[in-house]
C-alpha cells in the first residue's frame, strides 16, 4: 500500500496575544474579600494566567476566556461582567469576519479542526459561499475507522493539460507526446497576499511551507529573489506580457509559470512553448464579466491552466453589483463542458478563499484547485488592520517572523483545512478529490431552491 | 513657540461613548502616532494598562468614558476615574507629570467634542515634552 499523504502539524504558539472575543470587565474595587473568590473557581485558570501585553494593548484574559460565565454568575457582589471585545468585533471586514480570522488563528496554532460544542446559532443561508450547502448524506454511518483509516481519501489534483486521447503504435507502445503535468497532494495552491508586510522572511516561510506540503507558491517575478531559489521546484513565477522578457532567466527551469492575461497573449504562449516545452503555463484571467469568452478562446487555443481570479472578497472585479466567485467559476466550467474541452484544461480559482469549506465549494463549482493568499497571512497572525496599506508598522511585526515558525503555522492551517476536506469528502461518500470537481449533485444552492419553491408563487426575483 | 516634538498617544475609548473613534483620529494631524483601543467599558481599564503604556515610552494616555450617570455598566466610568486618579498620583510621585493621563467624558453624539478634547490633550502633552522614561530607555 502506498504511503499516505500526511501533513506534520505541531502546536505553534502565536508571538503576540491574539485579539480575544471576550471583554471581561472586572470591578475589583468593590471586592468584599469573601474568601470564595469566583476568579479562583475558574476551571481554565484564566485569572491566574492573566497578563497584559503593553505592546498590543491586549489583555490575555479576553483571549483565554472560554465563555462559561461561571465567574460572572459566582461573584457574590456581581463585580465581574462580560461583554464582547469591541476590538475583536471590528477586526477584518464584512467578508473576512472576526470569526473567520480567529478560527484560522486557532487552526494555525493547533493544526486541528476547530470544534464548537455549543451548536450552531447562526443563519442557515447567507451571501457568497454561505448560500451553498454541501451534501452529507453518507454521514448516516460512521466510517469503518474514520477519515484517516484504511479507506484512503485522496485529495490529489492534477495541474496541467490532459490529452483528450492517447495513441499507441502497433506494438502497443505509447505514441502520443504527454504534456507536462503536476500532481499536487492537496487542491490548494499558495499565493502571496495582495497586501501585508510581505518581507523576504515571509516569502521564505511560505516557500518552505509549499515545499513541505508538496504544493506550489505563486510569486511575482519582481519579488523572486535568490533566497527563494532553493525552493524553485515549488515556485511559480508570475509575469505579465510586458515583463516576461525582463524576467526570462527567472522563468527558466520551473515546472510552471503564470502569465497575467492581456490581449495578444497567444504569441507569447507559442514562444514559451517552444523555448520551455516542459513548463506548464498558467494564464491568470480576471473575473470581470469577460471570463467565459476569454477562457473559451484560450481553451480552444490549447491553453493548459486558467487561473480565474476575483477580488479579495470573492467578488467580480470592477462591478458595482458584482457576482460572486462561485457563480462565475460555475459558468466558466459549464461553458467548457459544453464545448467538450473541460477535461483537457485545468481551472484554478482564487479570491475570497477564507475557510476550508470554501475550497470544497469552489471545487464543486467547477475549479480543479484554489489559491489561498490572505488566509496564509492570517496564519502568520495578521489582523487585517491594513496598517500596511497606510505605510504604518505592522502591529504583529509580520515582516520579522522566523521563517521556520511561519512555515509551521501555515502547515498547521493546511493540515486543519485538509482534515476538513477529508470530513466533507467522507460525509459525501467521495474518496477522490478529482471526482468532486463540478459535482453540483452533491450540493444545493439557496438561490435555486428559492426560485424553485417560491418562484412559482411570487414570480421571478428582481 | 515652535514645537517639533510629536507625542505618541494612547486613547482608551469606551465603545458606548464615541462611535468610530479610530476614524475620527485619522483626521488628526499625526494619526500614526495615536493608538486607539476600544473597550467594552472604561471600567475594564486597569491602572496597569496605563502604567505599562508609560513604561513602554508612550507620552500620554487619554481615557474617553461616557458621561456621568450614563454608563452601561452603571459605575464603570466612576471606577475608571478612580483608577486614573491613582495613576496620576503615581506619575506625580515618579515626577513624570500627572497631566500625562486624562479622563474625558463624551457621549455617543459627541464626536466634535471628542476631537476637540483629544486634540487639546495632545497639545498639553506636547507642552509637557517627551516621556522621560522613553529617553531613559
Amino acid at each position: 500500500m502506498p504511503k499516505k499523504y500526511h501533513i506534520d502539524f505541531k502546536a505553534t504558539l502565536p508571538r503576540y496575544t491574539p485579539q480575544g472575543k471576550s471583554g471581561v470587565v472586572d470591578f475589583r474595587e468593590g471586592c468584599q474579600r469573601c474568601g470564595q473568590c469566583a476568579k479562583k473557581a475558574c476551571v481554565y485558570n484564566v485569572y491566574d494566567k492573566r497578563c497584559f501585553d503593553s505592546g498590543q494593548m491586549t489583555d490575555s484574559i479576553d483571549y483565554l476566556c472560554k465563555n462559561c460565565f461561571r465567574c460572572v454568575q459566582s461573584c457574590k457582589k456581581g463585580l465581574l461582567n462580560k461583554s464582547i471585545n469591541p476590538e475583536y468585533v471590528k477586526m477584518g471586514d464584512a467578508y473576512w469576519t472576526p470569526e473567520i480570522i480567529s478560527t484560522n488563528w486557532t487552526q494555525a496554532e493547533t493544526g486541528k479542526i476547530p470544534v464548537s460544542g455549543a451548536g450552531y446559532g447562526g443563519p442557515f443561508s447567507g451571501p457568497g459561499f454561505d448560500s451553498m450547502w454541501t451534501d452529507m448524506s453518507e454521514i448516516v454511518r460512521p466510517t469503518r475507522d474514520g477519515i484517516h483509516g484504511r479507506e484512503y481519501i485522496n485529495t490529489s489534483v492534477d495541474i496541467g493539460k490532459k490529452p483528450a486521447m492517447l495513441k499507441f503504435n502497433e506494438q502497443g507502445a505509447l505514441e502520443s507526446l504527454l504534456p507536462p503535468l503536476i500532481e499536487l497532494p492537496i487542491p490548494m495552491i499558495m499565493g502571496l497576499p495582495p497586501f501585508g508586510h510581505v518581507s523576504e522572511k515571509v516569502r521564505i516561510a511560505m516557500a518552505l511551507a509549499a515545499s513541505k506540503l508538496g504544493t506550489l507558491l505563486l510569486v511575482p517575478a519582481e519579488d523572486y529573489h535568490d533566497s527563494l531559489m532553493r525552493y524553485k521546484k515549488h515556485l511559480i513565477p508570475q509575469v505579465s506580457i510586458e515583463s516576461c522578457a525582463q524576467f526570462k532567466n527567472k522563468i527558466a527551469g520551473h515546472r510552471a509559470i503564470e502569465i497575467i492575461y492581456s490581449k495578444g497573449i497567444e504569441g507569447l504562449l507559442k514562444e514559451i512553448k517552444q523555448n520551455f516545452p516542459d513548463t506548464i503555463v498558467i494564464i491568470k484571467v480576471p473575473l470581470d464579466g469577460k471570463e467565459v469568452e476569454i477562457t473559451e478562446e484560450l481553451a480552444i487555443g490549447g491553453a493548459a491552466v486558467i487561473h480565474l481570479h476575483a477580488d479579495d472578497h470573492g467578488n467580480e472585479i470592477g462591478k458595482a453589483n458584482p457576482r460572486f466567485i462561485k457563480d462565475m467559476v460555475r459558468r466558466v466550467h459549464l461553458r467548457l463542458v459544453e464545448i467538450c474541452l473541460r477535461d483537457q484544461i485545468t481551472l484554478v480559482a482564487s479570491g475570497g478563499i477564507a475557510m476550508a469549506e470554501h475550497v470544497a465549494k469552489g471545487i464543486i463549482c467547477g475549479a480543479d484547485a484554489v489559491v489561498m493568499d490572505i488566509a496564509l497571512l492570517i496564519a502568520l497572525e495578521c489582523r487585517l488592520c491594513k496598517n500596511c496599506e497606510k505605510h504604518r508598522p505592522c502591529p504583529v511585526t509580520i515582516d520579522s517572523i522566523e521563517p521556520a515558525w511561519g512555515a509551521q503555522r501555515i502547515l498547521n492551517l493546511m493540515s486543519a483545512w485538509r482534515n476538513q476536506l477529508l470530513e466533507v469528502l467522507g460525509a459525501m461518500g467521495i474518496r477522490e478529490m478529482r471526482r468532486l470537481r463540478g459535482e453540483v449533485g452533491r450540493s444545493m444552492f439557496f438561490e435555486e431552491l428559492e426560485a424553485d419553491v417560491f418562484g412559482r408563487l411570487f414570480g421571478e426575483k428582481v | 513657540m515652535e514645537i517639533s516634538f510629536i507625542p505618541s498617544i494612547l486613547i482608551f475609548c469606551c465603545q458606548n461613548s464615541v462611535s468610530s473613534p479610530k476614524k475620527l483620529v485619522e483626521e488628526f494631524e499625526h494619526p500614526e502616532r495615536i493608538k486607539v483601543v476600544e473597550l467594552p467599558c472604561t471600567g475594564k481599564m486597569e491602572a496597569i494598562y496605563a502604567l505599562q503604556a508609560f513604561e513602554k515610552g508612550l507620552d500620554g494616555v487619554c481615557v474617553v468614558a461616557c458621561l456621568e450617570g450614563t454608563c452601561h455598566y452603571l459605575e464603570g466610568n466612576l471606577r475608571a476615574a478612580n483608577r486614573i486618579h491613582q495613576v496620576a498620583v503615581m506619575l506625580n510621585e515618579l515626577k513624570l507629570g500627572e497631566g500625562r493621563i486624562a479622563l474625558l467624558h463624551v457621549d455617543s453624539a459627541g464626536s466634535d467634542l471628542f476631537k476637540q478634547s483629544a486634540q487639546d490633550f495632545i497639545r498639553r502633552i506636547q507642552a509637557l515634552g517627551p516621556n522621560p522614561l522613553k529617553q531613559a530607555a
